[in-house]
């Protein structure tokens, strides 16, 4: 199969799904060439009415999609970094959200949110975060995060198809990466964990970015030490498909939740907390966590003291195992800039 | 554009349903705010009393496929039961009951999507930038629809606000802003937040149109809408309507309230002097003299509208509440 990358994905999905129904549209603050080049080629397929370019005015941006998706439109709203999504909070959390179930059902609000999440870029607390503890919080609203190409394109078709509002969050250090692909259609469906990688000893249940500095942990872990990780990525938070977790915490008996957003009632704790409800009989330790340490992620060189990092993973598992004998990774998994790899490439 | 206040060419018949629905529209506030006091609505009222004008002849003025978004004043009642809405869904939804007409899940929130009502929110000023939106829905389409964003001079002071008007105004969105500037918001007067108490200001930022508007005359409202609503769906985008009005209640039923009347804020005689120009009162007078109407018929206008507000009340009172079980399919559309 054919190998492309991440950004790559989401623009043909952009341009598949534009082409096949014309009520999708996509808005936002330099649209037409966002910073990722995830748009590509749009403005000049399907023009200004349908690759709108606006002012800095996110709570527009997002209220008038939600208005337009109200009178049976599907835009779809591109914040460029997710963190912006917080100045359209009334927006998002409460018109895209609520509208739905406040007016009896009598609405549909066929929306989608895109926005770039993630740190290890060093750019600071306000370009660096990841929303969807947040998103989670918030009844009616659909959550996707893929962590391959494969899955960006197929989710982000099922989230322009869907009749509901999704927040598609796609992560800065994944835009290049490259994974197979298939030429023909495909979609992703929402709600169905996928295992990317099978093991015994362990599941790790990660999300985004994680999941691709988790797989290479995984690949050292098995090779020096003899244990066998299970990685499962949820793909999608809202639906959350806890059986395939489940079933796998039953073969596993271990449980780390790994995620890059704040520790502190993150996804980790929901997750963790379900296993808890719904599997603590299979469990043989307590479930462990590792997420972002509650501070806003520094900028510069205390980031690093903040997110999540490889070696931290590796000892948590290593400590649910109760391996005495600790992996140390000597950097050989390192955390990868997503915001400078495109500025390089841009330059060159 | 200045707009002189006089009389139209209007049919009789039109003219009696704009001051029949005024008559309603009034009933039907006090019969909420009865209904609040005695303790039978489920939720929050905010009287609009006061306000009827500027409703009745927005709806008056739309297509059957043109979108409104209602505000919160009044719980939107002056343009839902003109554009057709019924009292019974309007009050069985503050009952909370399932024939309501949000099923009893939105409370004061109302709406009628199928008469191109959307609800409104929580939040005030939060549906400008949703109305800039239906306005991209409307100019895609290419029909001619236009979508009227109605606010209170209070939602003003949110950045949606000025968010919405920049898109709608830079893109020539089909959108009216209609502004029922009742000097109140909440419970500050207008004096207090705002260094200029014409809305209408605003709009030369923007670029776009605007007037000020005498909005407890009916006509007056009416005649400000042609031009307005005839730009937008020409293609020539937004304009600002600036409809001076006032409420004569406080800020919501039953709360503490300075700009209650005799309130700290707002002094009786001020209270007063607007009900001298009582938008059904003024539209009577004329009717009256143009011999519309008389005495008999006003009378039975009346009545009637008291006896549909009395039987909405029983309806709502009889129906149903909606089932818990129904609400995880209410969240997500299949």
């Amino acid at each position: 199969m054919r190998e492309i990358t991440y950004k790559e994905a989401i623009n043909e999905a952009m341009h598949e799904e534009m082409t096949r129904d014309e009520t999708v549209y996509t808005i936002g603050e330099s649209v037409s060439q966002d910073v990722w080049g995830t748009n590509d080629g749009l403005y000049q397929k399907f023009g200004s009415m349908r690759v709108r370019d606006t002012a800095i005015s996110e709570a527009a941006i997002m209220g008038s999609s939600v208005g337009a998706a109200l009178a049976g439109y599907r835009p779809i709203a591109n914040m460029m970094f997710a963190d912006f999504l917080v100045c359209a909070a009334d927006e998002l959390l409460y018109k895209a959200a609520k509208w739905r179930f406040m007016h009896g059902g009598k609405v549909t609000i066929p929306l989608v949110v895109r926005g770039a999440i993630g740190g290890y870029s060093h750019i600071g607390p306000e370009h660096s975060q990841c929303w969807e503890s947040y998103l989670m919080h918030t009844p009616g609203l659909k959550i996707a995060i893929p962590s391959t190409p494969y899955d960006a394109k197929g989710l982000l078709k099922t989230a322009i198809r869907d009749d509901n509002p999704v927040v598609f969050l796609e992560h800065k250090n994944l835009m290049g990466i490259k994974g197979p692909v298939p030429e023909e259609e495909y979609t992703v469906p929402f709600g169905v964990a996928d295992v990317k990688r099978d093991g015994k000893d362990v599941t790790v249940v990660a999300i985004g970015y994680i999941v691709h500095l988790i797989l290479q942990v995984a690949d050292l872990l098995q090779k020096e030490k003899g244990i066998n990780v299970e990685v499962i990525d949820p793909r999608t938070l809202e639906p959350l498909d806890m059986e395939t977790v489940v079933a796998s915490v039953q073969k596993t008996k271990h449980v780390v939740i790994i995620d890059e957003d704040t520790l502190r009632c993150g996804p980790g704790a929901e997750i963790g907390m379900q296993i808890m409800e719904t599997a603590f009989d299979y469990l043989d330790a307590p479930i462990k966590r590792v997420g972002a340490k509650n501070f806003p992620i520094a900028a510069g060189y205390l980031e690093q003291f903040v997110l999540p990092q490889p070696q931290e993973m590796a000892d948590a598992i290593g400590e649910v195992l109760g391996v005495k004998e600790r992996l140390d990774l000597m950097d050989r998994v390192k955390p990868k800039s997503g915001y400078r790899y495109r500025q390089k490439e841009d330059t060159r | 554009m200045k707009v002189e206040p006089k009389d139209t060419r209007m049919p009789k018949e039109v003219m009696i349903r704009l001051y029949t629905d005024m008559v309603r529209i009034r009933k039907a506030d006090e019969k909420m705010v009865e209904c609040l006091l005695a303790g039978r609505l489920l939720t929050f009222f905010h009287s609009g009393q006061g306000q009827e004008a500027p409703g009745v002849a927005l709806c008056a003025s739309l297509r059957q496929d043109d979108y409104l978004f209602p505000q919160h004043r009044g719980h939107g009642i002056n343009k839902c039961l003109p554009r057709g809405m019924t009292m019974k869904e309007i009050i069985a939804e503050h009952f909370g009951k399932a024939t309501g007409g949000s099923h009893g899940y939105a409370g004061f929130h109302c709406c009628s999507i199928d008469r191109g009502i959307f609800g409104y929110g929580g939040i005030v000023g939060g549906d400008f930038t949703l109305a800039a939106g239906v306005g991209i829905a409307c100019q895609m389409r290419r029909k001619g629809q236009v979508v009227v964003c109605c606010f209170g001079d209070g939602a003003t002071g949110r950045g949606p606000f000025h968010e919405a008007m920049l898109m709608a105004a830079k893109w020539k969105l089909p959108v009216i802003w209609f502004c029922e500037n009742n000097l109140y918001q909440q419970m500050t007067g207008m004096a207090v937040s705002h260094p200029k108490v014409d809305i209408a200001d605003f709009a030369y930022g923007y670029g776009i149109p605007s007037a000020i508007v005498d909005g407890q005359d009916i006509l007056a409202v009416y005649e400000a809408l042609q031009p307005a609503i005839e730009k937008s769906r020409t293609g020539e985008g937004p304009t600002l309507l600036e409809i001076k009005t006032y409420r004569y209640r406080s800020h919501s039923e039953g709360m503490r309230d300075h700009s209650a009347p005799g309130g700290r804020l707002r002094p009786q005689e001020e209270i007063d002097a607007w009900k001298k120009r009582d938008p059904i009162k003024l539209f009577e007078e004329r009717l009256l003299k143009q011999g519309v109407l008389t005495d008999v018929d006003i009378e039975g206008i009346h009545r009637k509208a008291v006896e549909e507000m009395n039987e909405a009340e029983r309806f709502a009172a009889e129906s149903p509440y909606p089932n818990p079980k129904d609400m995880s399919k209410t969240l997500f559309a299949e």
